[in-house]
């Protein structure tokens, strides 16, 4: 396997071509079903080959907490573009993550906010982690899917 | 003080030399002696060989010098043949902290760095720099140069059918199935803002046709894009078997 180099101060897309080149893509089986409107059909999150690769790997990907607080720049209502593009480039990235931590660290960062603080909240579970082959393997009616409560329950 | 003895003392009437005539025979005066030589191998005894400002340890008849000129210390290499430093392991160059400056592997790669952080490596396939490169100009054909300016900041080949997902892909870490034929892609590196230019193409290999649209409703953000699959134009939505798109525009 190869060797990440000191990235720290490097930019986050030079890293990613690092990676690009030197890492071989990681098929997950895991899958993040979650619901964010009640009139929508659960949307279904899967990490990314290229990136899952870097995760495991470790020295890549900056922490989450770093693309918190850009969302946190782009919500404000004066917001025209990033202007602390820096944190992605220059904040210590992340050690090696094992499978399961990459997932997470992804549901923090791609699923809705208010998802993730409030899924276990309700009369309705609005999160889950499954596998791919715990999903539905034809896509009939997939506009009308919903999180099968039993199940995640 | 000790005077050498008289040459009269050392041979016999018959030219012989005495016996045990060289015993006690006092040091010679190397101080004065403009020519000294050595008859053996120079054993220091624990104590230094102390050259002053500009004198110099010569060798092979003055074709390597080294030596202090007040000011700086060199190793003058000025006679025939190359100047080789070889080390049995690693061999390094470090900066009057002791921080390395080069390294070498003993059959493998160089080493440069800056400030203790390493910023060039040799590999067996060419170089790999950690860091920007600044250059007045690069000569080569550049087909597999990436980052730069006018390249894409994100692409991705996408399935829609089944668990939708990548067949591979650039600056992406997740993909979102949002529904029949809609999908959102989000980046690793963000983009500077949502204003950032999409372009995708429907590559199905069914019989069908199908056409894609792009950027979906307007939810691009700096952070991710979206894109939506139909059955026909303004048809109803459809999982697509390839889509390929691409994002160029400014990284946060």
């Amino acid at each position: 396997m190869a060797t990440t180099p000191q990235f720290k101060g490097t930019h986050l897309f030079d890293r990613l071509c690092w990676a690009k080149e030197n890492l071989e893509p990681v098929q997950s089986d895991y899958r993040v079903v979650y619901e964010d409107s009640v009139d929508e059909c659960c949307r279904i999150l899967s990490p990314d080959p290229n990136w899952m690769a870097c995760a495991l790997q470790g020295g890549i990907l900056p922490p989450v907490w770093v693309y918190h607080e850009l969302a946190k720049d782009e919500a404000q209502p004066d917001f025209r573009k990033h202007t602390r593009g820096y944190l992605l480039h220059e904040t210590e990235p992340m050690e090696a993550m094992t499978e399961e931590e990459a997932i997470e660290f992804l549901i923090l960062k791609d699923c809705p906010s208010d998802v993730v603080a409030n899924f276990d909240k309700g009369n309705r579970r609005t999160l889950v982690i499954c596998r791919k082959e715990q999903l539905p393997q034809q896509r009939v009616w997939r506009n009308a899917w919903r999180i099968n409560q039993d199940l995640a329950a | 003080m000790t005077r050498a003895r008289d040459i009269a003392d050392l041979v016999d009437a018959n030219g012989d030399i005495v016996a045990d005539a060289l015993d006690n025979v006092p040091a010679a005066d190397v101080v004065n002696d403009t020519t000294p030589q050595l008859g053996g191998d120079l054993d220091t005894n624990g104590n230094d060989v102390n050259f002053g400002d500009n004198d110099k340890a010569t060798f092979g008849d003055g074709d390597l010098q080294i030596y202090h000129d007040a000011l700086n210390s060199y190793i003058v290499d000025s006679g025939t043949g190359d100047l080789i430093v070889q080390g049995g392991n690693n061999v390094f160059i470090k900066d009057g902290s002791g921080n390395n400056m080069l390294r070498t592997t003993d059959g493998a790669q160089v080493r440069l760095y800056y400030g203790n952080a390493t910023r060039l490596d040799t590999t067996s396939t060419g170089i790999t720099v950690t860091g920007t490169v600044a250059a007045t100009s690069y000569t080569g054909d550049g087909s597999a140069l990436t980052g730069i300016e006018a390249g894409a900041k994100a692409w991705a080949n996408t399935n829609q059918t089944g668990t939708q997902s990548n067949r591979d892909s650039f600056n992406i870490d997740g993909i979102t199935d949002n529904g029949v034929g809609n999908t959102t892609l989000a980046f690793t590196n963000n983009m500077s803002n949502g204003n950032f230019s999409t372009t995708g193409q429907e590559g199905s290999t069914n019989t069908t046709g199908y056409v894609m649209q792009m950027p979906y409703a307007s939810t691009n953000t700096s952070s991710q894009y979206q894109f939506h699959g139909f059955t026909s134009n303004r048809g109803a939505g459809a999982d697509v078997v390839v889509i390929n798109t691409a994002v160029h525009g400014d990284l946060a």
